[in-house]
């Protein structure tokens, strides 16, 4: 995350990143409190939100603690963040999302579906990615950076 | 700047060529509404983002859209995404869809005009992104377009009682003007045969 925060167009948005508590917030360690915003639990308005301060030019990384919550962020990613390339515009939204842990604590049908899949079906122009191990985390989100378009990435430690 | 004269005009052609069967794509036409979104636009610069619905003809005219520009994308079967991102003008057919994304251009300083319609003002999404822009005190305003119809259902019989003041609701970010439309939801009111 601090190569993210390093360019200055990053931004880090969502639930549990300005305070601590959570496991995410503590993924963030050496992104600087001014590069991140802390969202009410609003997910479709999360992504669009996002959606509205790439199309003004910066990167937002858009953080869901739980690929779960995602489904009620599907309605801005399906139609518009994947569909906005498609009218002309170039957002570049950074999507974090994480699969839940089975172990040592399950956190039970609803904290830890993987729905990688789906939404690569659901997509036409956002990258998919799902990464397993710290190297291709750091890889993974090196190319979301530097390539063009939206990315969708799944982190699956839980496998 | 156009007339009411003018805007009828522009959407006459329209509703001439998509009566002929010219244009391969749904139409939403607008109508009725052509003084209000003039005086409306009195205020909305060009270097203001607008974010507007499937039934944005009018709204892209008046914020600088070239006539012929857009009758040509109308012609090509665009009309529900009409999108110019040079003219600072976003659509989408998805009802309240821009709401948040209105919101995210604002909060990277743009001064914002979100269109949606009275049943999209009544629903949760709104109050989600007034709540926030609100309390961000975001430079976005949103302009409630009520003809009282959502497609061809009446959106208050929805909803039954006016138990909740989304409905009516009253901010200084929210402008809201009634009307009457004078074309159907979508398309005309005679059929057409492709």
């Amino acid at each position: 995350m601090r190569m993210l925060a390093d360019d200055p167009r990053t931004k880090f948005i969502g639930q549990s990143v300005c305070y601590d508590g959570a496991a995410i917030y503590e993924s963030l360690e050496g992104v600087p409190m001014e590069k991140r915003l802390e969202m009410p639990v609003i997910e479709d308005f999360q992504l669009g939100y996002c959606i509205g301060l790439a199309l003004a030019g910066q990167v937002p990384v858009c953080i869901f603690p739980r690929m779960d919550f995602m489904l009620l962020a599907a309605n801005q990613l399906v139609n518009h963040l994947d569909k906005l390339p498609l009218f002309g515009w170039k957002p570049k939204v950074i999507i974090r999302a994480r699969v839940g842990t089975k172990h040592p604590l399950d956190a039970g049908p609803q904290h830890t579906q993987n729905y990688k899949k789906e939404f690569d079906l659901m997509t036409c122009s956002v990258q998919v990615r799902e990464v397993r191990t710290a190297a291709e985390v750091k890889a993974v989100y090196r190319e979301a950076l530097a390539g063009s378009g939206s990315y969708l990435i799944v982190e699956n430690v839980a496998c | 700047m156009y007339t009411a004269a003018d805007l009828i005009s522009f959407e006459t052609e329209v509703a001439q060529h998509f009566a002929a069967a010219s244009i391969k794509s749904p139409v939403h036409f607008s109508g009725g509404n052509e003084l209000p979104l003039i005086k409306l636009f009195q205020e909305i610069k060009r270097t203001d983002y607008v974010c507007s619905t499937w039934r944005s003809h009018y709204h892209a005219l008046l914020h600088g859209i070239p006539r012929a520009r857009l009758m040509a994308d109308i012609l090509a079967g665009h009309s529900m995404n009409l999108n110019y991102p040079d003219s600072r003008f976003l659509s989408s057919a998805i009802v309240g869809g821009t709401l948040p994304i209105a919101c995210g251009l604002a909060a990277a300083g743009h001064r914002v005009w979100c269109f949606v319609g009275d049943m999209c003002a009544s629903l949760g999404a709104f109050y989600d992104a007034v709540h926030y822009a609100s309390g961000h005190r975001l430079p976005v305003t949103f302009i409630v377009e009520d003809n009282g119809l959502s497609t061809n259902t009446p959106t208050q019989d929805t909803w039954g009682e006016v138990v909740c003041k989304n409905a009516t609701w009253s901010k200084p970010i929210i402008r809201r003007y009634a009307y009457t439309r004078t074309y159907p939801h979508v398309g005309l009111e005679q059929r057409v045969v492709f």
